[in-house]
């Protein structure tokens, strides 16, 4: 039985390699500078493929992948049913509203500009605060969105928060933590459990000594 | 722009081409046939109804999965966005009286917008059964041992139903006092198993540790018998025991008919939490990363249309069950030759009682009075009539 995982290309993947050889697993040809997408670890009958970090969970909600390694905000705006059963805490950041702290009053303007790469996150919290927003998706630079009176705030991944402060703007309100989680699909984590059950336990135990 | 979109089907509609629906067909034939040889009735239901029968406190329908019309007084019309709403309404307003039990079956199209996955279509075929007016393991463990028989006779084997039982779930948090929101957010957790942020959420709450201990070892709980014993162990009340015992109960039923290999157990399976009340499963499949079938028991839900009567049942997802016979090679195919019986008018009085025949008999025959030959020989096999004759 081949276990499929789908990792994040990028800074995760790193990670992710660091945890499966703490586990005992050969990912050594993920750690040169492979162009290959799927990596075969023949003698645990693992596969890893490597994806682009935001449709991590679409390839473990799909069951293509078994397990994956995602960030929190992709798996939250992608809303897919997955069994998300570890945080491996890292790329630990918030996801948080920005903008000006004192906004022009505007007559022609009552309704929120939100300006994200997030609008599903944004949509779900601007939701359950009961206010009604106009969301401007897009895709990079979204601190540039409230100086060029794009929007009026933003809804971005904030780390340390220079990127926010360099710009100009403050943190107004911090929506959710986010890191990097293990997501198992809901069927192969009872189909494949003989496999899944002890790498998690292993993966565990590689976090605790990391 | 309309030019472009004559060509296309709306997003998530879908045409079945020859090939895959004489394979929907048979499955669905087989389907029926083994819900109506254990004893269930088929019925059908408007492809519509009030937006009201959709719209209650016992529903885990999304509004804005529901695609809606006015009727002519302007009132909200839906199409269904499954069966069991419309097949509880039909019952408790048209067939129910005290006492009597009733076996109820269908293979009806349902349809919704924010149907999603390998087969997620936004028009979808479900085969399912509603047995209502019985309670107990019994009811739950025929309704459960008809969908493995089903899975069984149209090819499936790699498959297992998972059961979960919500009222569990609802023991533990019973005088916990929390209010709907906070019920909610732990719900999704335990059914994401996502301990990590369990365990945030029930730090900021004030309930007792073992309730919390045992909430956080809800997602864990699953696999086969010994997961019962494990239940039974944090169960902290009556409810909890009942709901352990009552899965137990559908569990040494299924054994008993030889089911055991398909059965496994899950504590944490809290989906449509609202609707059910009771025993919950689903079926899962070697070759989908989504559920084949869902089901459980749902008591309440005939309250709603002012009757009284427990109920329980299952759907199937036609779709699901296609993509799974395929990747495992099991698609049924067409038998045998299309037979041509090709003759000219002089003839055709023989040719055209000689092929009714032929049709009688159960062969597929059609009748070619032209010389037109443009018939594939691996589907057709062309006969010359007027040798025969």
């Amino acid at each position: 039985m081949e276990l499929t995982v789908a990792l994040a290309k990028g800074r995760l993947a790193k990670f992710a390699v660091d945890l499966f050889e703490k586990c005992g697993i050969d990912v050594s040809e993920l750690r040169g500078d492979t162009r290959k997408l799927v990596i075969c670890d023949k003698k645990n009958e693992m596969k890893f493929v490597l994806v682009k970090p935001s449709d991590v969970p679409v390839y473990v909600y799909r069951g293509v992948a078994d397990i994956g390694i995602a960030g929190k905000d992709t798996l939250l705006e992608e809303g897919l049913p997955l069994y998300e059963m570890l945080d491996l805490k890292c790329g630990k950041c918030k996801i948080c509203v920005a903008g000006y702290p004192h906004q022009k009053e505007r007559i022609t303007s009552n309704i929120t500009r939100v300006a994200t790469k997030y609008p599903r996150i944004a949509k779900m919290y601007y939701d359950e605060k009961g206010e009604g927003i106009e969301i401007i998706k897009l895709n990079g630079s979204i601190e540039l969105a409230p100086i060029l009176d794009l929007s009026d705030v933003i809804v971005d991944i904030v780390e340390s928060g220079t990127t926010i402060r360099e710009n100009g703007l403050t943190v107004l309100e911090e929506v959710c933590d986010i890191s990097a989680r293990l997501v198992v699909n809901q069927v192969s984590l009872k189909t494949k459990a003989e496999k899944i059950q002890p790498l998690i336990g292993k993966m565990k135990k590689a976090l605790e000594d990391m | 722009m309309t030019e472009k979109l004559k060509k296309q089907v709306p997003a998530g509609a879908w045409d079945y081409l020859p090939e895959e629906c004489a394979a929907k067909r048979k499955i669905e034939n087989e389907i029926r046939d083994n819900f109506l040889v254990s004893g269930y009735q088929e019925i059908e239901t408007p492809s519509f109804e009030y937006y009201e029968v959709f719209m209650h406190d016992s529903v885990p329908y999304v509004q804005e999965n529901m695609m809606k019309f006015f009727d002519q007084q302007g009132r909200i019309l839906a199409l269904r966005p499954d069966l069991t709403g419309p097949i509880a309404r039909m019952t408790a307003t048209k067939l129910l009286s005290e006492g009597k039990v009733f076996r109820l079956c269908y293979i009806q199209n349902a349809f919704g917008f924010l149907n999603r996955g390998i087969a997620g279509k936004t028009e979808f075929t479900q085969a399912g059964v509603e047995m209502i007016g019985k309670k107990g393991a019994d009811a739950d463990a025929e309704v459960i041992a008809l969908a493995i028989g089903t899975l069984l006779k149209i090819g499936f084997d790699g498959f297992k139903i998972e059961l979960g039982q919500v009222a569990y779930f609802k023991g533990l948090l019973a005088g916990c006092g929390l209010d709907d929101e906070q019920t909610e957010r732990i719900r999704a957790l335990v059914d994401a198993k996502n301990n990590v942020e369990l365990e945030y959420e029930l730090s900021r709450l004030n309930i007792d540790t073992e309730k919390k201990t045992a909430l956080l070892e809800l997602g864990s709980l699953f696999g086969g018998p010994e997961a019962l014993e494990r239940a039974d162990l944090l169960a902290e009340n009556d409810e909890c025991r009942a709901a352990v015992e009552n899965i137990r109960e559908v569990y040494d039923i299924l054994c008993g008919f030889g089911y055991e290999k398909y059965i496994s157990i899950d504590f944490g399976i809290l989906n449509n939490f609202n609707y059910y009340s009771g025993i919950i499963f689903r079926g899962i499949s070697d070759g989908i990363g989504t559920p084949i079938l869902s089901g459980g028991r749902y008591d309440e839900l005939l309250r709603e249309f002012d009757a009284d009567a427990p109920a329980t049942g299952f759907a199937l997802g036609v779709k699901e069950l296609l993509v799974v016979l395929e990747r495992q090679g099991k698609l049924p195919k067409l038998s045998g030759k299309t037979l041509v019986v090709r003759t000219d008018r002089k003839h055709m009085a023989a040719a055209f009682s000689y092929v009714q025949k032929l049709r009688e008999s159960g062969k597929r025959a059609l009748l070619e009075l032209s010389d037109e030959n443009n018939y594939d020989p691996v589907l057709f096999e062309t006969i010359d009539f007027k040798k025969e004759a």
